[in-house]
């Protein structure tokens, strides 16, 4: 298919030089006739269908006094009956001239196409100020719309014009041409300007520096810019749109064309006078190349001849004075003048042991904002915890930094119980109120459930126990009730000392020698008689054998009894006071007696105590007894020395 | 005969109760003022001469729990020169000295403290973390296992508990003997004559530790080292041959002093001499 674009253009490229405006009117006068054969043409291609009817005004923002500029109702379908308000800044001096600029496309099958429909004013400014153009009326497609208004700022003319008061053709054209030669470029004309928003900051206090170019000649390009480093603070470029527009302003009395070139927000880091340094630019200028030797010709309008001049401009350097923050910072303060807040929040509280749970800090605010370090949460030492994952979404503009930082922590409780973790805190400065301003997020409760045994333990068939963990070393702490005393006791080396030692011994020493005096004693007393026993035993008997021959029964028994208890007595050791027949068997028993012996002698004890008493015949057995006793007595002798 | 052992015990009685009646405090040999007081960073507040021990000793606890450490060496440095000392004592002021980083004084306070009172297992805990912040790291030289438990049995109690200890026993030794010679049963007898042969001999130990301790108390030999550096001399006087390099906190042993001189021996045997002002006796 045959491409179709017919297009009806025309334009208007610097709508505020009034100079190539005039060029152009000069030229529309003699192709009158023709936009408006074109113009039949493309009504009768009068074949689109708009969706949505626009109607808007339109007009450059800044004029100078005195000088012609265009005002441009559009609309993007027929548009009949436009009326336009009264207003008393501005001549009208022409208009409104019509024009319609119609494009239809067929691409890829597509057929496209668009009409707009212009009214254009030529109006001159008569006062200076800043004015508004109330809205117009016009009937577009059948009803009444209204337009935008318009605000138009009104500079006076520059001095230099002013002062010659020139109304020649070359000073009516505007800020666009001077009478400036081609090589000689004035600072005036053009320079750039750093324009710091603000002159007196605190450290960390954000401020804004611009550079401008303020020209009065056409500028072709910027080369080789070098942009100072600034020199104690912490530079954010601010991104400028890359197709810049450029204002008016006026300057000095002068009226320049201005744009920004560079825009950097600046944090001080440091208190004092801090300056920024020159930067240098090389831009290359577009002049009119001027001919003093030639008369000016007719086609001098149309002919005129332009050259580029390569200069280096240098900004001007400006100082900054930096007040250092108040005193009584807080431990935790951040680094950051601004204004700061922070929200928490947490996947949830009640979790079962080997699930994860994040915690969300968000810190939002406007300051140097990459100043904010990431702060730590105590998570107790069970937990398995993650490096927090930090994203930062920053915007620089012309205002500062602004965005929001997000840290996301993640961690697995490993066990069951309820744990705390607490609060984290920062501080920044806040500018608005001037002082220092603490963000504490929440502190969180977590009830961490048993975990299902299945999936859960990392450990595998393990058990849980685990050794104590040693978290840190640290000395003992201190000791209360230290009762200080100004002299030591020592026990050993004093006299007394010494003698519970000896008093102890001498005592035992002195016992145990007295003991044994006594105990020899007692010894040879039983010795002596246990010798003596069968001496008195046999003078007893002797005694009794005299009792006997005499007759006298009873003192015999009596003096044989005495033999034989006393014997026994001495013999076995057991004094007089214990002797009975029980205890004289038991002693003869422990002296291995035999029993035989034992017997007999058991025997005659019993006879001698029977015939003491009893009367009868008395010879013969008391004869027999005094024999049978001192038999006994000799085996007992024997068997007891052995 | 009982009238000579009468007259004998009373005499024996009498001289006791003399005896107790002389016992002469031992006073500690060395100078409690600490030469090198640490250089406080912090606000110099005097410490309040108008406070009881038990106040003093809540300030310091409180000053401690508020980091400000050289503080609380200050109150307890005075406490030591106006009430006297304790092993207590000397344990916190060596935490003191140790939290404000100045560790040769706070080994000098651990090692009084323990001197004083040999089993304080905080104290000798302590002393361990501060050897692990000095300098020097000093090998005792090839001691065999049973010294050490020579050493660390005798390090369990002080003097005084060794000492009554030793007396107990003894009288436990005697006791047994009486069973021994006395006893008309045969088990008693064996027994007593067991028990009697331990009793004695652990008796003659402890009385050997309570002597040892008392020695270190009355007469003290170790010392530490105060000077950050210092050239340990082969003889005493600056143009000797340096022998080897001390710094803060090592502990020595002096041998000998003469002048100003003091002649130090190390745990690994090395023998040296240096000047007296660089050391602080324990």
């Amino acid at each position: 298919m045959k491409r179709c674009n017919f297009a009806v253009f025309y334009t208007i490229r610097s709508l505020d030089n009034g100079y190539r405006y005039k060029v152009f009117l000069n030229y529309m006068k003699n192709k009158l006739i023709l936009v408006f054969l074109w113009m039949s043409i493309c009504f009768s291609s009068n074949l689109f269908a708009a969706d949505a009817v626009s109607f808007t005004a339109d007009a450059p923002r800044t004029v100078v006094i005195g000088q012609n500029f265009n005002l441009v109702y559009s609309a993007n379908v027929e548009t009949r009956d436009l009326r336009i308000a009264e207003f008393n800044e501005f001549d009208i001096l022409s208009g409104p001239f019509t024009s319609t600029m119609s494009s239809s496309t067929y691409v890829n099958g597509q057929y496209s196409s668009s009409t707009t429909y212009r009214f254009t004013y030529v109006l001159n400014a008569k006062k200076i100020g800043t004015f508004t153009i109330p809205s117009a009326t016009a009937i577009v497609k059948g009803s009444r719309r209204t337009s935008n208004s318009l605000t138009i700022k009104v500079f006076p003319q520059d001095k230099q014009n002013r002062s010659n008061n020139n109304a020649s053709s070359q000073a009516s054209r505007g800020v666009g041409s001077s009478s400036s030669s081609s090589q000689n470029i004035s600072s005036d004309q053009m320079f750039i300007r750093v324009v710091p928003s603000k002159s007196r900051v605190h450290e960390q206090e954000g401020l804004t520096v611009t550079y401008k170019v303020y020209t009065r000649v056409d500028i072709v390009g910027f080369e080789n810019p070098k942009f100072p480093e600034f020199k104690g603070f912490m530079a954010q470029e601010v991104d400028v749109p890359q197709n810049q527009q450029w204002n008016l302003e006026n300057y000095n009395g002068n009226n320049y064309r201005v744009a920004t070139l560079k825009q950097t927000i600046l944090y001080p880091q440091k208190s004092g006078t801090l300056i920024i340094n020159k930067g240098t630019f090389d831009v290359t200028m577009r002049v009119r190349n001027q001919n003093n030797n030639r008369t000016k010709s007719i086609f001098d309008d149309f002919f005129e001849t332009y050259s580029d001049v390569k200069k280096t401009v240098a900004s001007n350097s400006i100082k900054i004075e930096v007040d250092p923050l108040p005193a009584g910072k807080p431990k935790n303060f951040c680094g950051v003048a601004g204004s700061l807040g922070m929200t928490s929040s947490i996947t949830g509280t009640n979790v079962k042991a080997n699930d994860a749970v994040t915690i969300r800090l968000k810190i939002s605010g406007s300051g140097n904002l990459k100043m904010i370090p990431t702060p730590n949460f105590t998570f107790p030492p069970d937990f398995e915890v993650y490096d927090p994952k930090v994203n930062n979404a920053f915007k620089n503009t012309s205002h500062g930094v602004t965005g929001t930082k997000t840290i996301e922590y993640l961690f697995i409780p490993r066990y069951a119980g309820t744990f705390k973790i607490p609060a984290v805190s920062i501080s920044y400065y806040d500018l608005s109120s001037r002082s220092y301003k603490t963000l504490t997020s929440d502190s969180y409760t977590l009830n961490v459930a048993k975990g299902s045994d299945s999936g859960g333990t990392v450990s595998g068939n393990f058990s849980d126990q685990e050794q104590v963990r040693m978290l840190n070393s640290d000395i003992r702490y201190l000791k209360t009730d230290i009762k200080p005393h100004k002299n030591l006791m020592l026990i050993y080396g004093q006299y007394w000392f010494w003698l519970c030692f000896i008093l102890p011994f001498l005592f035992f020493t002195i016992f145990l020698i007295v003991n044994r005096k006594q105990v020899k004693a007692n010894a040879d007393i039983s010795r002596v008689r246990n010798r003596k026993a069968n001496k008195v035993a046999v003078k007893r008997l002797k005694q009794a054998g005299i009792f006997l021959k005499a007759g006298k029964k009873e003192a015999f028994y009596d003096e044989v009894l005495k033999a034989l208890w006393g014997y026994t007595s001495d013999k076995l050791s057991i004094p007089l006071s214990r002797l009975s027949k029980e205890t004289i068997e038991s002693q003869l028993d422990d002296f291995q007696v035999n029993q035989d012996i034992k017997k007999e002698y058991m025997d005659i004890l019993e006879t001698c105590e029977y015939a003491r008493f009893a009367p009868g015949d008395e010879g013969h057995a008391m004869d027999e007894l005094y024999q049978k006793t001192m038999d006994v007595m000799n085996k007992m002798e024997n068997t007891i020395k052995k | 005969m009982y009238r000579t052992l009468s007259i004998l015990l009373i005499s024996l009685i009498s001289i006791c109760t003399a005896a107790q009646k002389s016992t002469v405090p031992v006073k500690l040999a060395t100078d409690q003022s600490i030469g090198s007081a640490p250089s406080s960073t912090e606000a110099d507040r005097p410490v309040d001469t108008k406070l009881s021990v038990d106040q003093l000793e809540k300030e310091a606890a409180a000053m401690y729990a508020h980091h400000s450490y050289s503080s609380v060496a200050r109150i307890y440095e005075y406490m030591i020169s106006r009430y006297g000392y304790s092993d207590k004592l000397y344990y916190n002021l060596g935490n003191a000295y140790y939290k404000s980083k100045n560790y040769a004084p706070a080994i000098l306070n651990y090692e009084r403290a323990l001197r004083l009172n040999p089993g304080d297992q905080d104290a000798r805990f302590n002393l361990e973390m501060c050897r692990t912040r000095i300098v020097d790291k000093i090998n005792p030289v090839g001691v065999i296992i049973f010294t050490r438990w020579y050493q660390s049995l005798g390090n369990t109690f002080d003097s005084n508990t060794w000492g009554i200890f030793s007396i107990v026993l003894f009288l436990l030794f005697i006791a047994s003997l009486f069973g021994f010679f006395f006893a008309k049963v045969t088990w008693l007898k064996k027994s007593s004559f067991f028990v009697g042969i331990l009793s004695i001999c652990v008796s003659i130990l402890s009385l050997v530790y309570s002597g040892q301790q008392r020695n270190s108390i009355v007469y003290p030999d170790k010392a530490i080292v105060f000077s950050s550096t210092i050239n340990v001399k082969s003889s005493p006087d600056q143009s000797g041959t340096d022998l080897f390099i001390l710094h803060e906190g090592s502990k020595v042993t002096v041998l000998s002093s003469l002048g100003t001189w003091s002649e130090i021996e190390l745990e690994d045997g090395s023998v040296g001499w240096l000047e007296t002002k660089n050391i602080q006796i324990i």
